[in-house]
């Protein structure tokens, strides 16, 4: 072992990546390829009445119009959620029915992409249009479904006995992912009856089984290349409709097909993060000891798929109340079918819980740092268990010293800057950390080199970095020594790159597997005649610096290794934890994506931070401006300060996007998306962006597996959006309950 | 029937018709890294694409093909454009710089190395155009200040949110005399 954990690694990926070397799904091209566009649907309900193909199919280059008529039929496949691995159960082209705004009608099939944008543009369809289509949370409307429920103690009777009451409602909008690089794939079958696509994914083994099940292949014989993905963020952990187009429009035409989804073309044909609403009642002792926490939500999904993001029971593990009553539920809309989009669940559900506790420690003329150190649970509040690891009171601590917290004047509009209304807010961050298991292969080759495989995504989190690091560590090599390739169906299974999970279990069969190789490499040299370690026992040999050693004896790694008889050592295993039930873990190997927590058998495992940000507000035009914002995360082990430090900047910056920018507009008239592309739905820039602290807090977690890390992903964009609301509130007096936080919201 | 137009949905139908349904191909010579290439392609040809699909050179990214992202930024005779607005046929006779053309053989340009450095992005996607837009951004002269930086870097998207690393390499870059 060696000191290479934890150590601030430079991308392994960084020389692809800075070069324009690193080949994205659609860097990709193949002699013969035929371009493909989209036409879409402008109605959102409805169906295809006619199609005039015969208008485009004689133009120059055209070669195929694929409508409903010539789709090949495919075989159905659940949504994620419910066991699949699609997007959606419902998709284009399947018939002549429409069902939202932006659905595909048909793809055109061209020898340039020139050719089949412009014939797309002018194919001639007829639509039958039903009036009526909501693509919005309509105001008011009651939950239709409910999809999460939990109670604890008697949530009633502790609110009717609390000497202190806050009740409030808080809303947020449709969001769109817009990771920069643009949804698409290259389809390519093979004579023999194969499928290569060529897609960015988070989980390149779950979208080989669900294309296979929906073309009816057997899943060896389709194949999933993504070893570059330019920003996922939950949009790439499924199966697009789009990515079954082109390989139907590649199938009939015989010859390999790019997809390029224009941005705008994106937004209706791809998932986004569902509008939400929650209704929240929060009891308190004049103390200031919570009592009671009442949570009703509607989240919107789509009319065939339930697609729901409950984020009540992570927030029922933040503070310790006696009594939670919990419901969430789903109103359905005539949209595509909403998706994973980073920290899901939480995000939504966090800004309006930690709102609701700043309004709480606002009634109670409270501290909120102090408001929320009385209310810290010595054990999870839900199962009664005890934390793997919890170090939220440290994180404010050290959040309160670096923000200098200890200055605030705590009264709303009691504190200014030249002129302008300054604000100064925090906020909890959380995200549960999910225990999923993968599998991975080691080879120590005879050049004194280990290769790694394993499915898992790098989706810019440091996969590549952090796995080499422990196989590194393991072999005592230098992470240069050490090649890892993800990615790829081909190599063995790994969770979706989604729910933070990568890091701690993809990890962990990482180490796995190279402890076994050392074993093996150790084992076989003892039997090598005439080998410096002949007769030895295993157990004396060691590994360092790419030297065997045992007593007086040395050998290099590539000579150790070039002595065996296949000239090489090769371990491959799955790591699961041990409280993962066995018929759980073995889904890994069907194409699952098993995970178990926040609470396991015996322990309950969340990561936590807190946010504190400071705003600037012009007190005439009341435009908000956010200088500066600290962050003190602890996740257990820090695999790589400089990777992680990345992924909470990362999320702090889309938590400032979320709170202050982004919202998928509705056309109430057309049902439609209506700021569909990048310069009408903002997202953060660089000017936006203020003086931004991570910190990193040591914590050890030895329950949730031998690396010790909890996912980092996700955590980063949790509190920033209530920090910032609980910031203006300070700044202006004025409450907003619903994101994004707008200037003509505090202009009273 | 709804006539409804919408970006999201089908583009207008008033486009105009191609002279004898077909489109001119024009022969062209394109300028790039340093190499002259004679090209024939369709005049919609933009230079983005004409790079990526005529030129496998795939460093420059589409992003939105609007110009809005930045992600398929290159040097066109040293200023920093937007090749998804760009014709290629409108291009010929001027040098063009992509990020396959930075390096100086197998040396990273100091913009790399310093992106590298800072940990200036995570996925990458958007990073060819970010390191281009920054060696420019130092040659014009913006590059003064953190809060100059972040203005005029502010036409690069990066939705990984790695802006504080990148203004923190461009600040490196600057500080040891220049792009």
């Amino acid at each position: 072992m060696n000191a290479i954990i934890g150590t601030p690694q430079p991308r392994l990926d960084g020389p692809a990546k800075v070069t324009g070397a690193a080949r994205y799904a659609l860097d990709n091209s193949r002699a013969g390829m035929l371009h493909a566009a989209l036409v879409l649907s402008p109605v959102a309900l409805g169906r295809v009445a006619a199609i005039d193909d015969a208008a485009v199919s004689a133009l120059p280059g055209i070669r195929l119009v694929m409508t409903h008529r010539t789709m090949p039929k495919l075989e159905e496949d659940k949504p994620m959620q419910e066991g699949g691995h699609a997007h959606a159960s419902f998709r284009p082209l399947e018939s002549d029915e429409i069902r939202y705004h932006g659905q595909p009608v048909a793809v055109v099939l061209a020898d340039t992409r020139e050719q089949a944008e412009y014939a797309a543009g002018i194919l001639p369809v007829r639509y039958e249009a039903r009036a009526g289509a909501v693509a919005h949370l309509p105001e008011g409307a009651p939950s239709e479904e409910e999809v999460g429920s939990l109670d604890v103690g008697d949530a009633d009777a502790e609110w009717e006995a609390s000497a202190v009451r806050v009740t409030a409602d808080y809303e947020e909008p449709a969001q769109h992912h817009n990771p920069i690089e643009l949804y698409g794939c290259l389809a390519e079958w093979d004579p023999m009856g194969g499928l290569t696509v060529h897609v960015p994914s988070q989980w390149a083994g779950g979208m080989r089984a669900g294309i296979a099940k929906s073309f009816g292949l057997p899943a060896d014989k389709v194949r999933v290349v993504s070893p570059y993905i330019g920003g996922a963020f939950g949009g790439k952990a499924t199966v697009l409709g789009t990515t079954l187009l082109a390989c139907a429009a590649a199938k009939l035409a015989g010859r390999p097909v790019i997809l390029q989804v224009s941005r705008q073309q994106g937004f209706p044909t791809s998932s986004f993060r569902p509008a939400a609403r929650q209704h929240i009642r929060l009891g308190a002792t004049a103390e200031g000891k919570l009592r009671a926490f009442h949570y009703i939500t509607e989240n919107q999904t789509c009319r065939f798929d339930n697609v729901s993001f409950p984020g009540g029971e992570i927030l029922a593990r933040l503070y310790d109340i006696p009594g939670m009553k919990i419901r969430e539920g789903l109103v359905r809309t005539d949209v595509n079918a909403p998706g994973f989009m980073r920290a899901p669940a939480e995000t939504p559900a966090v800004f309006a819980f930690e709102s609701a506790i700043d309004e709480m420690a606002v009634a109670l003329g409270m501290d909120p740092v102090e408001f929320r150190r009385r209310n810290e649970p010595a054990k999870d509040p839900v199962k009664g268990l005890p934390w793997s690891s919890r170090s939220l009171l440290r994180c404010y601590e050290r959040g309160a010293e670096l923000f200098g917290w200890s200055q605030r004047s705590h009264a709303p509009r009691s504190m200014t800057r030249d002129g302008d209304l300054i604000g100064w807010g925090c906020a909890t961050a959380v995200y549960p950390t999910f225990i999923s298991t993968s599998s991975a292969t080691l080879r120590l080759t005879s050049e004194g080199r280990a290769e790694v495989h394993c499915s898992a995504s790098d989706i810019g989190t440091g996969t590549y970095t952090i796995l080499a690091q422990i196989a590194a560590d393991r072999l005592g090599l230098t992470p240069d020594k050490v090649t890892v390739r993800l990615g790829d169906s081909a190599f063995d299974p790994a969770n979706v790159a989604g729910g933070s999970t990568t890091a701690l279990a993809s990890g962990n069969a990482v180490g796995k597997v190279a402890e076994q190789a050392r074993a093996a490499l150790f084992q076989a040299l003892t039997e090598v005649e005439e080998g410096p370690f002949k007769g030895m026992a295993p157990a004396s040999l060691s590994l360092s610096e790419g030297t065997v050693r045992a007593g007086n004896a040395t050998q290099s790694l590539a000579e150790a290794v070039s002595s065996l008889p296949r000239g090489k050592v090769e371990a491959t295993d799955q790591w699961a934890h041990p409280e993962m039930p066995a018929k759980q873990s073995k889904m890994l190997w069907r194409a699952g994506s098993p995970q178990g927590g926040p609470d396991m058998q015996s322990f309950t495992a969340l990561a936590f931070g807190a946010q504190f940000v400071e705003v600037r507000i012009n007190p005439r035009t009341r435009t908000i401006r956010v200088p500066r914002m600290v962050g003190v995360y602890a996740g257990g082990k820090i695999l790589n300060p400089r990777t992680a430090h990345s992924q909470l900047m990362g999320g702090m910056v889309w938590g400032l996007s979320n709170a202050l920018l982004e919202a998928s507009e509705v056309d109430r008239n057309h049902a439609s998306f209506v700021n569909a592309d990048m310069a009408e739905y903002h997202i953060a820039v660089n000017a936006d962006i203020p003086a931004l602290d991570v910190e990193m807090l040591e914590e050890r977690d030895d329950k949730i597996g031998p690396i010790g890390a909890k996912g980092l992903g996700e955590i980063g964009i949790t509190g920033t959006a209530p920090a910032l609301a609980n910031a203006i509130f300070h700044a202006t007096g004025i409450r907003v309950r619903k994101l994004p936080l707008r200037i003509e919201d505090i202009l009273s | 029937m709804s006539e409804a137009h919408h970006p999201a949905a089908a583009p207008p139908r008033a486009v105009p018709p191609a002279p004898d349904g077909d489109w001119p191909i024009a022969t062209l010579t394109l300028r790039v890294n340093g190499q002259a290439h004679r090209l024939a392609m369709d005049t919609r040809t933009t230079l983005l694409d004409a790079l990526r699909d005529h030129l496998g050179l795939t460093g420059a990214k589409p992003g939105c093909n609007q110009g809005a992202c930045g992600a398929c930024t290159v040097l066109i005779d040293g200023k920093r454009m937007n090749a998804c607005l760009t014709l290629a046929v409108a291009t010929q006779g001027q040098e063009i710089t992509t990020i396959e053309g930075l390096a100086e053989g197998e040396a990273l340009h100091p913009m790399q190395q310093a992106f590298i450095d800072h940990d200036a992005f995570q996925c990458g996607y958007c990073t060819p155009g970010q390191i281009i837009s920054a060696v420019a951004c130092i040659r014009e002269g913006h590059a003064g200040s953190a809060e100059e930086i972040r203005e005029f870097m502010s036409g690069n998207l990066c939705r990984c949110g790695a802006y504080p690393n990148i203004v923190k390499a461009v600040q490196d870059v600057a500080a040891k005399g220049g792009a």
